[in-house]
């Protein structure tokens, strides 16, 4: 039960978390790193076609590139995956602050 | 390397083929990034039991690779609520209409047997059943593949409160226990009754009228399935006499409703026993005209197969009734 709302919980958060760490450009396997160093840690066999699917929606976009004699495909946010986040995060921050006053008044 | 590319090209099996190259090369260079970090760290190559260990963390092949394909659904969760609403609906229906389409052949073929009236009904319903499931789901499929192309557009969702129909005023049902003077009354008239059914049979012509002298001059007489349903009558009569007491008292009112359908299952396996009869009139000497008894035993059976129909579809009702009486129905929650 609580794996199962945990899951539903994470599942919004994580492309919004996402989205916005590719406001730099990354490749699937530094992304997932630097998500963790934040404290976010996303099993690759989630994030990788998590990528390819904001990638179909037009929000991110990619390209093969050398690097370290290694072509790697390194993800960015695009123009529409901009404007999407900002909306993204305003929402987000509503919530938050709607959340903490509920959260308050528990206490 | 090489399990890593055994595992690659475990996955790609499951890949749909203009996206696979691509997202296997993009896994490999993840996975081989993986390997090089952790190498680094232990600052020796890996070994086969680390790359399995590192291959096994990422996921069985088909899991992930099903993760890359798009998320597909039969019916989704916008259409599957009206979906097991319709469901709930219909199904009950068909089994009402293919148990009075077995009724009325049942009663019409007047040779087929109770036994295999039931065993044909029960076989034929499952597949009724199945069929009209497998109907609405294709609708619903379909209806589910319009929305996601935007074929349905927003009109499937549009409607106007004004519309909704007024609100049904629904009499509360009456499940106070009948007056006194109802009770006794009721009481007086099944003893009138009970008594003229235990005094008929010294008395035919009280029931049979001028029918009695019919009879003796075309030379028939009763059939012993009389006996038998006269013997069920008086088991039911006496049931119904012992409820009709069972009234008067405060603490048996709850289970009177159930009673009343027990009592409505006797009087039907009376009928039951009628309609099974092949013979209600048997020559009583050897003048009788066969042929004539035949054609008047053909039609009283008839009649008592289309009475069976009725008084069984009356008890499914009555059934269906008390059941949703006793039981609150679920609310769809959407």
């Amino acid at each position: 039960m609580f794996d199962s709302l945990r899951l539903e919980l994470r599942r919004g958060c994580l492309i919004l978390a996402v989205l916005a760490q590719l406001r730099d450009e990354h490749y699937g396997y530094t992304l997932r790193k630097a998500l963790a160093d934040e404290g976010l840690a996303i099993e690759e066999s989630t994030l990788y076609p998590l990528l390819r699917r904001l990638e179909t929606q037009g929000l991110l976009t990619s390209e093969w590139r050398e690097e370290e004699k290694r072509n790697k495909r390194f993800y960015r946010l695009s123009k529409d995956g901009e404007a999407v986040l900002e909306l993204l995060l305003a929402e987000w921050n509503g919530i938050n602050e709607s959340l903490h006053k509920i959260l308050k008044h528990e206490k | 390397m090489d399990l890593l590319e055994r595992y690659l090209q475990a996955v790609g099996q499951y890949l749909p083929t203009e996206t696979k190259d691509d997202t296997i090369a993009e896994l490999r260079s993840n996975l081989m990034e993986q390997i090089d970090a952790r190498e680094e760290d232990l600052g020796r190559p890996l070994d086969f039991a680390e790359v399995a260990t590192i291959l096994k963390e990422h996921g069985k092949p088909e899991v992930v690779a099903l993760r890359y394909l798009p998320q597909r659904s039969l019916i989704g969760p916008t259409v599957f609520p009206f979906y097991t609403l319709t469901l709930g609906r219909v199904l009950p229906l068909v089994v009402f209409v293919s148990l009075l389409a077995k009724g009325i052949q049942f009663a019409a073929s007047g040779h087929e047997s109770m036994a295999h009236a039931l065993g044909s009904f029960a076989l034929g319903v499952w597949y009724s059943l199945l069929i009209s499931a497998a109907i609405i789901t294709a609708i619903f499929a379909t209806i589910e593949w319009s929305l996601q192309r935007g074929k349905l557009g927003t009109q499937w969702n549009e409607w106007d409160p004004a519309k909704l129909p007024a609100v049904k005023t629904h009499a509360a049902p009456d499940n106070s226990p009948k007056s006194m003077v109802k009770r006794v009354i009721d009481l007086s008239v099944h003893c009138l009754w009970f008594a003229y059914v235990l005094w008929v049979p010294w008395h035919p012509f009280w029931i049979m009228g001028p029918g009695v002298f019919y009879m003796d001059s075309l030379g028939v007489t009763l059939a012993p399935v009389w006996h038998t349903f006269y013997a069920l009558l008086i088991v039911l009569l006496t049931v119904q006499l012992v409820m009709k007491l069972l009234a008067f008292v405060v603490a048996a009112q709850p289970w009177m409703q159930l009673m009343e359908l027990v009592t409505d299952l006797l009087g039907v396996f009376a009928i039951g026993l009628l309609a099974m009869a092949s013979a209600y009139f048997v020559p009583a000497n050897a003048l009788a005209d066969l042929h004539r008894i035949a054609t008047v035993n053909h039609s009283v059976n008839l009649a008592f197969r289309i009475v069976l129909v009725i008084v069984v579809a009356g008890l499914v009702k009555d059934g269906w009734q008390y059941a949703k009486r006793s039981k609150p129905m679920r609310q769809l929650a959407f």
